[in-house]
């Protein structure tokens, strides 16, 4: 994910647009991690919630941070502190991407958005390490594992999906 | 390979990191293990439903719904979120302003009746110049006309003891205006001390940097991130760079904050940009 130059400097330096700017740039990412990690039904107010955030504490922000890597980071916080995903896996969605919901919601959080961020986002395994703060090799294993459950837990109705 | 470092691996086999020769023997274990073959089928299904159909966009209006939501609440820093802040201190500030108007109307009433000052009271009152810092001498003119219409005379000088009992047994009086006119030289940055500042003076410190549109740094030049001070935690060093064309300003604010003189900094200092000039503040609780 390529960095809007000098948006946390623009937005110190009070531009009015910077932070219109960064919402644009980040949403559709942002929504689908909120999405694939809580459902459907809390998705687009996390997604508001993480933004409104990051906008109270944007005006502190070291400049040279990778904003997109902190955004994603205080994102993941609030889908920890957010629980497990209890509403209906399909609201809205069509049969294969319910198919995934089901599968993701069954994974415990920390693997939930490690595997989200490596297949669906299709992060770097070292960029999710940044984000997450983790070492590489817990990356790694998490999403294995994640993607082993799914596979596992996915064989069962294959023939119909 | 057998089939359980086998499986351990496919998530990197599907994902060609693994080095040829260890690929080949994922290959060979797959063909031979029909469980460990289904779960590389079941895996890929995953991922290929996963990389087709995860994705998802912010639904429509999402952006503006969101900058509307930020426009509701007030700009972080800003005059309006340090407003917030006091008003919510209000009901502790009232009830100190309502006390201590109490005791000044007490006070005039009893200068106003012309009676006979208790000796208690005059000599509280005598006393209180002496117990005043030596810059407040306005303050210590004005005390001694109040001590029952007696002559004024001249007051001596307060001891170092004196000052020291003040700054321990009531802190407020220790605060008193100092002139704002002192001169500034950009050229010997200054230190200015903050004390008994209360628990929300860094946030105080950061309004002022903002109206001098300045940054608040630590000593290596990174933000500084101000934070309600405590017991445990009751004294903060900070830096604030402006721009050299706000550096007055922001030398009266800082004498008229600080209430003392300010000194030459001695020691490291954050490293400035051009035109900018810093002022070290050390506050305390």
């Amino acid at each position: 994910m390529s960095e809007a130059p000098n948006l946390i400097r623009r937005f110190h330096a009070g531009e009015a647009n910077a932070f219109a700017e960064l919402v644009s740039t980040h949403q559709d990412d942002l929504y689908t991690l909120c999405l694939r990690a809580v459902g459907m039904d809390k998705a687009e107010a996390l997604a508001e919630t993480v933004l409104l955030a990051a906008h109270q504490a944007l005006h502190r922000l070291d400049p040279d941070t990778h904003l997109y890597n902190w955004l994603m980071q205080l994102a993941v916080e609030h889908i920890e502190a957010s629980g497990p995903n209890k509403g209906d896996p399909s609201g809205g969605l069509d049969e294969q991407s319910t198919t995934i919901q089901t599968l993701l919601d069954a994974l415990e959080t920390p693997f939930r958005v490690a595997v989200i961020m490596r297949d669906i986002i299709r992060l770097s395994e070292i960029q999710i390490a940044e984000i997450l703060q983790l070492p590489l090799g817990t990356v790694r294993s998490r999403i294995h594992r994640a993607r082993l459950n799914m596979a596992r837990s996915i064989a069962p109705i294959m023939d119909n999906v | 390979m057998d089939s359980f470092f086998a499986r351990n691996r496919l998530s990197s086999y599907l994902d060609r990191t693994l080095p040829k020769n260890e690929a080949e023997a994922i290959s060979e274990a797959i063909a031979r293990d029909i469980a460990l073959s289904a779960d590389v089928q079941a895996m890929q299904k995953t991922l290929s439903m996963m990389h087709t159909c995860g994705r998802a966009q912010a639904p429509t209006g999402f952006n503006a719904r969101t900058m509307a939501s930020i426009a509701a609440r007030p700009v972080p820093g800003s005059q309006v979120a340090w407003l917030q802040r006091r008003m919510a201190r209000m009901p502790a500030e009232l009830l100190a302003l309502a006390g201590a108007t109490i005791v000044i109307l007490i006070a005039i009433n009893r200068a106003d009746d012309g009676a006979d000052p208790q000796p208690g009271a005059q000599q509280s009152t005598i006393e209180a110049p002496v117990e005043v810092p030596k810059d407040n001498t306005e303050a210590v003119d004005e005390a001694s006309d109040t001590a029952a219409g007696e002559p004024t005379e001249p007051v001596p000088p307060p001891s170092g003891d004196a000052v020291a009992t003040v700054t321990k047994s009531s802190p407020s009086k220790a605060r008193t205006p100092v002139p704002t006119t002192l001169p500034y030289d950009p050229s010997s940055p200054l230190s200015y001390r903050i004390l008994h500042g209360g628990d929300q003076v860094l946030y105080d410190i950061a309004v002022l940097a903002d109206e001098t549109g300045g940054r608040l740094v630590d000593v290596h030049g990174k933000l500084f991130t101000p934070h309600s001070l405590n017991e445990s935690r009751s004294f903060s060093q900070l830096y604030l760079i402006t721009n050299i064309d706000e550096a007055p300003k922001a030398h009266a604010m800082l004498i008229e904050r600080s209430g003392m003189e300010p000194y030459p900094i001695n020691g490291p200092q954050p490293p400035l940009g051009e035109d900018e000039t810093v002022f070290l503040i050390e506050a305390q609780l």
